[in-house]
């Protein structure tokens, strides 16, 4: 018997000759969204600064009498260069000028931007591996093998543990991050669930990029016996399946391949049309010119193809939000912040902003200055909004070294957007306006990290010298407040997503309120 | 039509016997079907992407088919001197302007090849002389070693360009350019070519080279690192990835417990050791550049700034320091001997690497990396007696024996009995092409037929679909832990995409190639004929005879039965079997599209 010939399908279901047999393929396909979830009109997005960027040269505290030309050589930023933040500010917080892009955002009459500063990892232990660990799984490492590595990422278990098999999440970036990590299990067992896919261009296109991510691309001479049914399986599906140990986790994800692959066949159009002029640069068509990099800012670009494939991750990111039904979550990173020489400042010789950290941030903030402007175009609905996370695993050092960089530090500042045609969901701190934990009884100041309980047990977090800034709040409080809000999540799922999370005690657990 | 039985597994010995037999005039010698799935298991372990067609290479030239013979064949070639990467392998790199190592010269000697010899040379040259001695080198375990090397101790390309061509820019170089990224490449031949050397040999050797070589040395900041207060990069990351790692496990009555190696202290105290390690350019324009390493003593003023509030400076306090002192430590590190300020001979960096390389936390990091590599990539017991034996045989040698250790791992039971570990590990990109050119080589495609022109742009494109499938950019990784390793990070959807893209890319580039020459088909045609099978079961299991030395389960042979006997329009009832020559274009496609679909499974991605 001939199998059905799934390019006329996929062509039927673009043209929505069968739409409600999409609806019901993929619910078939990828299992039903949780009664939490179920029609969430609220998508996540995650953005990893790895490496550690330098907080204190994003959002400038001004204010700390530590904050000086001498402590920072040539990375300081006079206050008078920097980008003054509106409302209440006791810190006179002010933002890097290459974060222009985004200052709209944090100084609208209503902030739809926030920032928590020294918030991070009260296990910190400076080294980039087990601090993103950490970030990325959401559990703290204390006691761990030094190669333990296949830790599941908390993103993954938000899909497999409460959203249930399907295609929910994705890893947009050249390596699979560990936020959205399956763990296979030293004895070889998983669960199907947890394989969250891994999306990226197989090649550059710059039309299209994540449209590559399908059969066609990887099949273009293969018939349709070849690839076959999932019901019976059949063909590739059928090869897919099975297996034990290893091989049936390496099936799992080839089964998972297919199915994303075909998601993205059957929704994303070609080439996608971002909404409300938002511009993702060094793709292809331009029209309009694309204005980045412009004469003013392209002594800020640091790595023109780090930079560039950043943006046609951030694109592929918001092309499967906005139109893969069920994809909720999707994650971008950029790397590059570990700027442990040649940081960058202000140059008041030639009175701009320069350096590798200044180019970085310039992307970062002009990328999500384009999913504002998407989602104030209606990308996601009358009722629907897109929260914007932007993490790294830890601050820098409150002093330069004498190569003019920042050495691994402890507290970070973690950014939170939410945007949408609706009013943002974002709130501004009672005590400290856009900046949280900038008040001065909040401020635990840039040398402060002398507090011998954070850290592992025995192996204190920041022995003196004390150089860096410490942790005023748990970056974990950040997620369960996302989760909470966003997605009404019970404590009970929290702790599923955030082992041991309720009972985290103190004050670097309180959750702060910037969003509702 | 009710699918037909298997009948595969005869038939399949018969392959395997028959090609160990044509590849070797040796007296023909019967082996089980265990013992050619243990010498499969130890030749893709042992090489970048050993096929069954290794297997009878092997065996025609070991006294018999166990498997500690075919290490022992390995070895030896391995510790062969001097280095020979074999017939092929040479004609190959000889197309490449790389010197291939004719003794165990130290390529980082005055006068070997100098600095200034390094003209024309291209870092994407580089990386397809990497890609020949992965795939047609003969001394194999050497290749593999020496990659592992590489990614331990990365550095990049990249990055060491950029700072070389700043410096020749500000030293008035007209070409500075050029000059840097022919000056990036050798230094990265130098040092690639001196983790060869040592593959097998003294850890601390290697840890010499890279600590003192240019790649390291500006990857990582140590080139610009002083006082008062100087970087940290290296400090930090050669406590971490390159010696001891973060922590260590004590055995305690309740199970391990991981205690650190080291603390923030510590790593202040090794960036003091390090600041002073520089490199100079002993020429000046417009002589060719001539970089040396240098040691420059750091003039730290001692006190505290009185201009930073709350926040005591780091100057290196003057005498003799002390690591690894902290009461929370794990004991099994132990605490360095005093090291002198600014002695006389090894710098203060030379006593803090040989204290390194000697530690029993070295010992015990280095030995689970190896243990992941060549046993399987899950973490070990923290107490696994093998690992035990390995750290004990790391001290055989002072600075670390890394040839005892390799050996250890490779005469053990796990990895010679232990059949729940094989198919388990992930193939890398290289080892995937490694793999799918040798099944080429096997099925008696020549890599040295064709010109000079010819292999070189098909090596090329062999390095291109490496980078664009499967992101693997060879001298060029971002990440100070090198290429990445584990199944969360190889096996994913975009990664299994890539990996059988990359397959059906080569099978293409290859079987265009064979076009020109002896034919593909012809020469599956003649295999087929050899053996007189002229059937679709000779030629499933055929397949799996290339591709995965019959391993598949009765599962996947079925689907891949029902393909091949089916027509393209999936109806049963070809001709093939009544006339096969007759319908041989059918055949055609049919062996293509068969190939990639072997080329998507899953297996693929294991070894």
């Amino acid at each position: 018997m001939q199998q059905p010939n799934r390019f006329d399908r996929r062509a039927a279901l673009k043209a929505g000759v069968a739409g409600s047999l999409a609806a019901a393929l993929v619910r078939t396909s990828f299992g039903a969204s949780p009664a939490w979830m179920a029609g969430s009109p609220h998508k996540l997005l995650t953005i990893f600064l790895r490496g550690g960027y330098d907080a204190n040269s994003a959002v400038i505290p001004h204010g700390d009498p530590t904050y000086t030309s001498v402590n920072r050589r040539s990375t300081f930023i006079p206050q008078a260069n920097s980008i003054a933040i509106n409302g209440l500010n006791p810190l006179s917080m002010g933002l890097n000028p290459a974060l222009a892009p985004i200052a709209p955002l944090v100084n609208a009459a209503t902030p739809r931007m926030v920032f928590l500063h020294a918030t991070g990892n009260i296990a910190r232990t400076g080294s980039h591996f087990d601090d993103q660990r950490t970030w990325d799984t959401a559990t703290t490492q204390c006691s761990i093998p030094p190669l333990f590595d296949i830790e599941e990422g908390w993103i993954t278990r938000v899909v497999s543990e409460i959203f249930g098999v399907g295609f929910h999440a994705a890893s947009v970036s050249e390596s699979m991050q560990q936020m959205y990590r399956t763990r296979l299990r030293p004895n070889n067992t998983f669960t199907a669930s947890r394989v969250v896919p891994h999306i990226r261009a197989l090649r550059d296109y710059p039309n299209d990029a994540v449209s590559q991510f399908t059969l066609d691309t990887i099949f273009p001479t293969l018939d349709n016996k070849l690839v076959g049914n999932a019901a019976p399986p059949s063909g590739l599906r059928a090869l897919f399946s099975g297996g034990a140990g290893k091989d049936a986790f390496a099936r799992a994800v080839g089964s998972q391949m297919l199915e994303s692959a075909e998601a993205v066949a059957q929704f994303v159009p070609t080439p996608y049309l971002p909404l409300g002029g938002a511009l993702y640069p060094f793709g292809k068509p331009q029209t309009p010119p694309n204005p980045y990099p412009t004469p003013a800012n392209a002594g800020l670009l640091w790595d023109i193809e780090l930079i560039r494939r950043f943006f046609m991750n951030l694109r592929d990111a918001m092309a499967l939000l906005r139109h893969v039904p069920d994809v909720n979550v999707a994650g971008i990173e950029l790397g590059g912040f570990d700027t442990h020489s040649n940081q960058g400042g202000w140059n008041t010789t030639t009175n701009q902003i320069e350096g590798q950290l200044a180019g970085l941030l310039n992307a970062v903030a002009f990328g999500i200055a384009s999913v504002d402007a998407e989602a104030s175009a209606g990308a996601f609905g009358p009722n629907g909004s897109i929260t914007v996370l932007v993490v790294s695993e830890f601050g820098r050092t409150s002093a330069a070294n004498t190569s003019e960089g920042t050495d691994h530090g402890a507290a970070s500042c973690v950014w939170v957007g939410n945007f949408g045609t609706g009013a943002t969901r974002v709130r501004t701190s009672l005590t400290s306006g856009a900046v949280f934990n900038t008040a001065a009884t909040e401020w635990p100041g840039l040398f402060s990290a002398n507090d011998q309980t954070f850290g592992c047990p025995g192996n204190p977090s920041a022995p003196p010298p004390h150089q860096f800034m410490k942790i005023a709040t748990d970056f974990r409080a950040v997620y369960a407040r996302i989760l909470r809000t966003l997605y009404s999540a019970t404590p009970a799922q929290i702790d599923q997503v955030i082992p041991g999370y309720s009972s985290l005690t103190g004050t670097t657990a309180v959750e702060p309120a910037f969003i509702v | 039509m009710a699918p037909v039985p298997l009948r595969g597994t005869a038939l399949l010995r018969t392959a395997i016997l028959t090609a160990c037999t044509a590849a070797s005039a040796a007296a023909q010698v019967t082996y089980t079907a265990a013992e050619l799935s243990r010498g499969g298991h130890v030749l893709r372990r042992m090489q970048h992407g050993a096929s069954v067609f290794d297997l009878p290479n092997v065996l025609a030239n070991s006294t018999t088919s166990q498997a500690t013979n075919i290490i022992n064949f390995i070895l030896a070639k391995t510790s062969t001197t001097p280095i020979n990467a074999g017939a092929e392998a040479n004609t190959l790199l000889g197309y490449y302007p790389f010197p291939i190592p004719v003794g165990l010269s130290d390529p980082a000697a005055v006068g070997y090849v100098p600095q200034t010899g390094s003209v024309g040379w291209r870092i994407h040259e580089l990386s397809e002389a990497a890609i020949v001695r992965a795939v047609w080198s003969e001394d194999t375990l050497r290749e593999v070693m020496t990659r592992f090397w590489q990614e331990h101790f990365n550095t990049n390309w990249g990055v060491a360009r950029n700072y070389l061509r700043n410096m020749f820019l500000a030293q008035g170089y007209a070409n500075a350019d050029t000059l840097a990224q022919e000056y990036a490449t050798y230094f990265e031949w130098q040092q690639n070519d001196r983790f060869r050397m040592n593959a097998l040999g003294n850890f601390r050797a290697l840890l010499g080279a890279s600590a003192k070589g240019v790649p390291m040395m500006i990857y990582l900041d140590t080139v610009i690192s002083q006082g008062p207060k100087p970087n940290e990069n290296y400090a930090r990351e050669l406590f971490e990835l390159h010696t001891m790692s973060p922590r260590s496990p004590l055995p305690t009555p309740l199970g391990a417990a991981w205690l650190p190696n080291y603390d923030y202290s510590d790593i202040l105290a090794a960036a003091e050791i390090f600041s002073g390690w520089t490199l100079v350019n002993t020429s000046t324009p417009p002589a060719a550049p001539n970089i040396q390493f240098s040691f420059l003593p750091t003039v730290c003023p001692t006190g505290t700034n009185p201009n930073i509030t709350g926040h005591v400076t780091t100057c290196p306090t003057p005498g003799a320091k002390t690591l690894f002192t902290a009461p929370y430590l794990n004991p099994f590190v132990g605490a360095t001997p005093p090291i002198p300020e600014n002695p006389s001979g090894p710098t203060e960096g030379d006593l803090l690497l040989d204290h390194l390389a000697n530690s029993p936390a070295t010992a015990y990091f280095i030995s689970t990396k190896l243990y992941r590599l060549f046993i399987k990539d899950v973490e070990p017991d923290p107490f696994d007696p093998l690992l035990l034996s390995c750290v004990n045989m790391w001290s055989t040698q002072p600075g670390g024996n890394i040839q005892a250790v390799v050996q250890t791992l490779l005469a053990s039971n796990e990895f010679l009995n232990d059949t729940t570990i094989r198919w388990a590990n992930e193939r890398q990109p290289i080892e995937a092409v490694a793999q799918t050119v040798d099944i080429f080589h096997g099925i008696g495609v020549n890599p040295l037929g064709g010109s000079a022109a010819e292999h070189k742009a098909r090596i090329a494109r062999v390095r291109t679909l490496i980078e664009e499938y499967g992101g693997q950019y060879l001298f060029r990784y971002g990440p100070p832990d090198g290429f990445t390793r584990g199944d969360s990070e190889l096996l994913t959807t975009y990664r299994m995409l890539g990996a059988t893209k990359l397959r059906q890319e080569l099978y293409t580039l290859f079987g265009a190639f064979t076009t020109n020459y002896p034919s593909i088909y012809f020469d599956y045609l003649t295999h087929l004929t050899f053996v007189n099978w002229l059937d679709e079961w000779s030629i499933i299991n055929w397949f799996h005879f290339v591709a995965f030395n019959n391993e598949l389960s009765g599962g996947d042979q079925t689907l891949q039965w029902l393909f091949l006997a089916t027509d393209l329009n999936g109806n049963f009832g070809n001709t093939l079997t009544t006339d096969f020559l007759n319908n041989l274009p059918v055949f055609i496609q049919r062996v293509t599209t068969g190939l990639a679909y072997i080329a998507s499974h899953p297996l693929n991605n294991l070894k």
